[in-house]
């Protein structure tokens, strides 16, 4: 019996050293990750979830800068939309909280990639493109956040555990833009020339031209842009950019990816109603008459509904007629982007339009003549204009082009031109600098003491 | 009954170890009769009946009659109100729905609220985070549900510190102390009980019908500028009342149970063997229950005994869906039911199922408009072309081995096992998916856990006369809890003939699997001392180490102290019994979820291109130096018995404070990661607990009444960082509705002040982002005076938490017939009733209720609570409006029997005969606005509690039964 006895103490206390030790099986802790090839590869395509269909860029990209500009209005009483729509944004809004927050998941997610990547057992060169690839997405959304924010904590450094510093300071806007033109300038190096969906060499291009043009570094903006013009071409219609079947087409430079199986949500929002929508925005009566009536554009952007027009951009009527989830991709950036902001640096250096600008300005009109079966007579033909009328025509050549692609308000910003475009178009709103800049949410400066307010907030 | 022999100095306290003592007293015949009597000498247990022998620590027993006279689905229930310092939430009325349960409060805001159960012993908790795949429809099914109430024999829920800290790391939130059956009696019996009975709900919502529901169309319409829709509202007549369509008509429960049992100077046995089955008052819900309880002890020569409990169940169950609090959902039957437009038909002229909310034009045919913009359907259609099933197999076993290495030495080694077996199912037909060109969705998987543990102990006891008695126990025990899960998820069925069993049909097909596991490794010790019967003193320690916490271990040390002033010679009333008890102890919380403090990685898939990829992205960071919670508590006690025993009265007053409350504290956004667990937090809890039992008359009539009394107090005394964090799932667009912040109680309610309606002739009324109000909208109060309502305007509105709980039992028995009447109530609690979003929205969208609509703000009406009709969306906006007193009185149960005299019983050949009838959920006293106080949308989530919306609806049970004693 006493033998009995001293056995079960022994079961007892047998194994005591790793008895408590957490076996996370169907887990993976970050020490045992970059183990195999495949996971460098597992660390990148993570990214790709920041950019799915509940990210920032899938829900609010394509709509938020519409409505806080001269093109579009809330049609919901939503007061976080409704904010925007009438600039009164307010720190404690939920989209800004959203904005600031997914963008820095989404860097945290690059920063894990890019700190191990390079003691993983792969070879040189693969290391080489995949450290490029989450370097651009670490540089893209660094990109956005300075474009919402003004000056923002820089974050390059992996967080692992709970014990490090988290407070950080805002870094001026500029020097983190010239650090991220050259984040574009050294991943467009090693991304490949051409991969299904993923960003390549001329993507980098592209948005290393409009780092440079917000840095109003407009000889490097030039050349760099006519390497990516001339490495894209404009569909004939304008329509079938915004296809089910045309998802990777020759203009888009880079877009979110949506197909059957991971359905977007635009046409959730965009939608009425019947079209298992939301209606969740209106252009402004403005806005529709900046078009002349058979501007491809105009009805390629809009539909009415019996009492309201509403976007349909994203809906392939012919592929999804019952609205709903989209397998359309959301185009983050397009061909027409580049060419204008072509004309625009042109413009910038010159001060007026040459031949080379115009004859991009007048490819992006013509398109829009073509109806799909007819060309009509508007949009004639444009020659060359002095600083004042380009910068006009360019504008405005962006908004029919661009509208709910996620530009108007960045437009605006970039070229000082809010506060007038949008009292036109939204007299009763009371638009001033402070709009340049969206607040700082409150919930990041309570949390991180080094944060200071944006000014007028 | 009243035994006046004091058992000293045999105090055991132990977790997870139901010591057996081999003295005579534990094949004692009595029965649980009295919940704050002075001695237990009826409890099996010999741990917690020395514990109770004295009555030296605050305790209380669930009384008899609320464990043999009700007919409880689950044992949970019978704790409600008959104990005191208990906070219970029904959370809905689903069969078998569960409870959410506090002892003395809340002290965390990131781990486990809930008790902890020992069943004869063993270990475990109310948790469906493990026990359950979560593929099911509807609300959780009680994890408890696996033991039938009529196998058990005693329930004590143990408060005092004293107690407590003998079970360490899980003593925080208080523990349920359940011993099953087994026979006490010194000679065989086969006992028969069943019982049958009918159901119907409670109460429910009257919303308006067909003629109604087109002239408050048509109203909204024209208020907001629009033409109206229906020239002659009343030629739709009542339209469909969709409640009809899928209710059963006194759905049945039936309850059978037969069991053996018999004992001699050696050894018992008892097996009993249950069948039970009960169909929801919702079409579709249902459930049969098969259980079997077998216990057995003896004794194995001089030295050594045995005792072993097993329990086999199986449950087999047919869901619907209602609120599935995970997904925040605003579909469901009785959200459809509610809300659903009432002029639509179940079918078309055509034939067609109605499955979407359409707007119905004035010529009867389908508008391809929808009515709301609320995504609903037919109540019909979801009974008919969903389906989900539940089954739980459930096998439980532990036993106890005594040997005595001296007479005053013993060894107890004991071990157990818990494995539970969960398949869950669900199958959503095409129909429902009207936007999926091929649609239909399966969804399967399997849970199963294995739970064991495992304790060895030493005792040591010496007695000197009636002076000094000793005794002293070490033990050591670990437990280790594994669980495997195998999920399928299958889209886009082009044949759904088979649903979810066969869920390779469909096109776009995932399978997950994951494992879990925990353990815990705990050395105890624990030693007590009594002088002269008036002195106590008890002295335990126990040190837990978790692996949830990287193995770091944890010391839960207590002391009591217990005076019995009426032994003393100053003291002579003999019909007096008077006793103080003071204690404190330190327990600890370690019910946070496996691996949380590991950073590890989160696998996603998203689009790209055409197809998709997979990768691994941080998920959360490695939390270095988080300590088991730990909560400190004193208890001031005293009982008090008076003539000669017909009024009992203990009274316990308490204070725990809990200085490293665990709590998911936000980062800064920079961080990438949203929060992080920490101890950041401290929480206090305060209150008394009255219970009182008087024999009111003890003649012919007997007439006993249990009072139980709780009144507590939750703070949140400070967060790190003096943050304040908003919380609350997103329901009906709307988030961050609760708070925690350092002054308010957990749980409480954030929104804004709601301050009537605009009324005509009133000007300049500013709403939200700075829009001016109409006449007939309701406004909001500009708490900060800056001009413009927004978040900077909510303050805290309410608190689910009540002030006051109350129990009442009465019970009479006049010769053969008794009657037991039962009363629980909450007061001083609030409750969101998000309801109201819908069925007062005065849009024309959603239905609305009769009340609602009749009392609508018009130029004619100028209602202050109520807005106008008015089809323009509105926002919803969570302000006091929708938050409401939630206090209420129940009848929780009823029963009235009649036991057969024992001349008609020797004819017959039985031993006892009792017929009986009884109620649950009679009748409710509140002023509460919606169907139920009483409920949980979200479950046991302490952060989220006391919400209602579209749940379960409760029933009231009729039933007749019978016991038979062979």
């Amino acid at each position: 019996m006493r033998s009995f006895i001293y056995i079960g103490f022994i079961i007892c206390c047998t194994s005591c050293t790793s008895f408590l030790d957490e076996a996370d099986r169907s887990l993976i802790a970050y020490d045992e990750f970059f183990l195999e090839e495949s996971d460098a590869q597992f660390a990148v395509d993570a990214i790709y979830s920041h950019l799915g269909a509940n990210s920032f860029y899938a829900k609010y990209y394509w709509l938020i800068p519409a409505l806080c500009s001269d093109i579009g209005v809330a049609n919901v009483t939503d007061p976080d939309l409704q904010e925007f729509s009438n600039f009164s944004i307010s720190p404690t809004n939920k989209i800004v909280e959203s904005i600031w927050s997914e963008l820095y998941a989404g860097i945290q997610t690059c920063n894990f990639a890019i700190k191990h990547i390079p003691s993983a057992p792969n070879t040189e060169n693969k290391k080489n493109a995949l450290l490029a690839e989450a370097r651009f997405f670490r540089a893209l959304f660094h990109f956005d956040l300075v474009r919402f924010f003004g000056d923002v904590p820089l974050e390059l450094d992996f967080y692992s555990t709970n014990d490090q510093p988290f407070e950080k300071a805002r870094l001026p806007k500029d020097s983190i833009l010239s650090f991220l033109a050259q984040e574009f300038n050294a991943s467009a190096e090693d991304l490949p020339v051409s991969a299904e969906g993923r960003p390549v060499k001329v993507t980098a291009l592209a948005y290393l031209v409009k780092t440079y043009v917000l840095l109003k570094d407009y000889p490097k903006a030039y050349l760099t842009s006519r390497m990516v013009l001339s490495s894209h071409a404009l569909l004939n219609d304008y329509a079938d950019v915004f296809k089910v079947s045309q998802n990777l087409n020759s203009e888009i430079i880079f877009a979110l990816s949506f197909n059957r199986f991971h359905r977007g949500p635009m046409n959730v929002e965009a939608l009425p109603e019947e079209l298992l929508g939301e209606a969740i925005t209106r252009p402004t009566a403005d806005h529709l008459a900046s078009y002349d009536a058979t501007d491809r554009r105009l009805s390629a952007t809009f539909s009415t509904f019996e009492d309201q027009v509403l976007v349909t951009k994203y809906w392939d009527q012919g592929v999804e007629p019952l609205g709903g989830e989209t397998a359309n991709d959301l185009p983050l950036l397009r061909l027409p982007d580049i060419m204008l902001l072509h004309v625009e640096i042109i413009n910038e250096v010159r001060k007026s339009t040459n031949a080379e600008a115009i004859q991009l300005m007048n490819a992006i009109r013509a398109r829009a003549r073509f109806d799909g079966t007819v060309v009509h007579n508007i949009l004639p033909d444009l020659s060359n204009m002095n600083y004042a009328l380009s910068k006009e025509a360019i504008l405005l050549e962006r908004q029919r082009e661009l509208a709910y692609e996620g530009y108007r308000w960045f437009d605006l910003v970039r070229t000082g031109e809010l506060e007038q475009k949008v009292s036109l178009a939204k007299p009763e709103v009371n638009v001033s600098s402070t709009h340049y800049l969206f607040p700082i949410p409150q919930r990041e400066i309570e949390k991180n003491s080094l944060l200071v307010q944006n000014p007028g907030y | 009954m009243k035994i006046k022999t004091l058992h000293i100095g045999i105090i055991i306290v132990l977790l997870g170890v139901a010591l057996r003592s081999n003295s005579q007293e534990e094949t004692s015949s009595q029965l649980p009769t009295d919940s704050i009597q002075k001695e237990k000498s009826w409890l099996p247990n010999s741990i917690l009946r020395s514990i109770n022998l004295n009555k030296r620590y605050a305790h209380n027993n669930i009384a008899d009659p609320t464990l043999v006279n009700h007919q409880h689905e689950t044992f949970d229930q019978t704790i409600r109100g008959s104990a005191s310092g208990l906070t219970t939430t029904q959370t809905n009325g689903q069969p078998l729905g569960q409870l959410s349960i506090y002892i003395r409060g809340i002290n965390t805001l990131a781990a486990g609220s809930q008790p902890l159960y020992l069943i004869d012993g063993f270990p475990l908790y109310n948790d469906n985070t493990a026990s359950s795949i979560g593929f099911g429809f509807g609300p959780n099914i009680n994890a408890l549900e696996f033991l039938n109430p009529q196998d058990i024999q005693s329930i004590e829920v143990i408060k005092d510190p004293a107690s407590l800290a003998m079970y360490g790391a899980r003593g925080s939130n208080g523990v349920i102390s359940i011993h099953t059956k087994y026979s006490n009696l010194d000679e065989s019996a086969i006992e028969f009980n069943s019982y049958v009975g009918i159901q119907e709900d409670i109460n429910h919502y009257d919303v308006l019908d067909g003629t109604q529901f087109a002239s408050y169309f048509n109203e909204a319409l024209a208020n907001s500028g629009r033409p109206v829709k229906y020239d002659n509202p009343s030629a739709f007549g009542s339209g469909t009342d969709w409640r009809k369509q899928v209710y059963n008509t006194s759905p049945i429960i039936q309850y059978y149970n037969l069991s053996f049992a018999k004992s001699n100077a050696e050894s018992a046995f008892r097996i009993s063997a249950n069948y039970g089955n009960r169909q929801g008052l919702l079409s579709g819900s249902r459930y049969d229950r098969f259980s079997i309880n077998a216990r057995l002890k003896s004794k194995l020569g001089d030295k050594a005994s045995f005792d072993n409990m097993l329990n086999v169940s199986h449950l087999n169950s047919d869901l619907v869906s209602t609120d599935d609090a995970a997904t925040g959902s605003s579909v469901g039957l009785i959200n459809g039911i509610h809300h659903f437009n009432p002029l639509l038909p179940v079918y078309t002229a055509e034939g067609r199922l109605v499955v979407l909310n359409h707007q119905l034009n004035a010529d009867g045919s389908l508008s391809n408009k929808l009515q709301s913009s609320i995504k609903l359907l037919s109540p019909q259609a979801l009974e008919l072309a969903s389906t989900s099933q539940i089954s739980n197999t459930r096998i439980m076993d532990h036993f106890h081995f005594d040997y005595h290495l001296l007479e005053s030495l013993k060894f107890q080694l004991s071990a157990g096992i818990d494995a539970l077996f969960n398949e869950e199912y669900s199958f959503t037909n095409g129909v429902l998916q009207p936007q999926l060109t091929i649609g239909g969705t399966g969804r399967g998987g399997q849970l199963q856990y294995y739970n064991w543990v495992s304790n060895l102990t030493l005792e040591y006891h010496r007695k000197w006369q009636h002076e000094q008695a000793f005794k002293a126990l070490i033990g050591v025990g670990v437990q280790k809890y594994q669980s495997e899960r195998l999920n399928g998820i299958s889209n886009g069925f082009e044949n759904q003939a088979l649903g979810f069993y066969d869920l390779s049909v469909g096109s776009d097909k995932k399978i997950l699997s994951f494992y879990n596991e925990w353990q815990l490794r705990s050395y105890y010790a624990h030693w007590s001392y009594s002088l002269k019967e008036k002195y106590f003193v008890t002295l335990s320690a126990r040190s837990d180490g978790s692996s949830r916490f990287n193995g770091s271990s944890s010391l839960f040390p207590a002391v009591g102290l217990s005076w019995k002033v009426s032994e003393e010679s100053f003291f002579s009333k003999d019909n007096l019994d008077w006793q103080l008890r003071l204690s404190y102890g330190i327990t600890g919380n370690q019910e946070i979820p496996p691996f949380a403090t590991l950073g590890i990685l989160d696998q996603v898939e998203s689009p790209l291109g055409e197809s998709s990829v997979t990768g691994f992205r941080p998920f959360s960071l490695a939390v270095n130096n988080l300590e088991i919670e730990k909560t400190g508590q004193l208890n001031i006690g005293t009982d008090i018995s008076l003539l000669n025993h017909r009024l009992d009265i203990s009274f316990d007053a308490y204070f725990k404070s809990t200085k490293n409350a665990l709590l998911y504290l936000p980062l800064p956004g920079n961080t990438g990661v949203a929060t992080s667990i920490s101890n950041g937090a401290e929480i206090k809890n305060s209150g008394v607990d009255l219970s009182i039992h008087s024999k009111n008359t003890t003649n012919a009539l007997k007439w006993d009444t249990w009072l139980h009394l709780g009144y507590l107090k939750n703070n949140i005394t400070s967060i790190e960082n003096d943050i304040s964090i908003s919380g609350g799932r997103k329901l009906l667009g709307i988030e961050d509705w609760t708070i925690i912040q350092s002054g308010s109680s957990i749980g409480s309610y954030y929104g804004y002040r709601s301050d009537g309606i605009v009324q005509t002739g009133e000007v300049n009324v500013i709403g939200f982002s700075g829009q001016d109000l109409q006449p007939g909208e309701r406004k909001y109060k500009d708490l900060n005076q800056d001009g413009i309502i927004n978040r900077s305007d909510k303050s805290i509105i309410g608190s689910p938490l009540p002030d006051v709980s109350i129990g009442v039992i009465n019970t009479l028995r006049y010769k053969s017939v008794d009657l037991s009447i039962h009363l629980f109530g909450m007061f001083g609690n609030e409750v969101a009733n998000f309801n109201k979003f819908t069925l007062e929205s005065l849009d024309g969208r959603t239905n609305n209720t009769i009340a609602a609509f009749e009392n609508r703000w018009t130029t004619s009406n100028p209602s202050n609570s109520y807005p106008r009709l008015d089809y323009t969306p509105r926002e919803n906006v969570f302000s006091d409006a929708q938050v409401e007193n939630g206090s209420f009185l129940r009848l929780q149960s009823i029963s009235l029997g009649v036991t057969f005299p024992d001349k008609l019983m020797n004819k017959l050949g039985l031993d006892n005969l009792r017929i009986y009838a009884s109620s649950h959920n009679l009748l409710t006293l509140t002023k509460y606005s919606g169907i139920d106080p009483d409920v949980s949308h979200f479950g046991q989530s302490i952060l989220e509690q006391s919400v209602d919306f579209g749940g379960y609806p409760k029933s009231k049970s009729f039933i007749i039964g019978i016991n038979i004693r062979f």
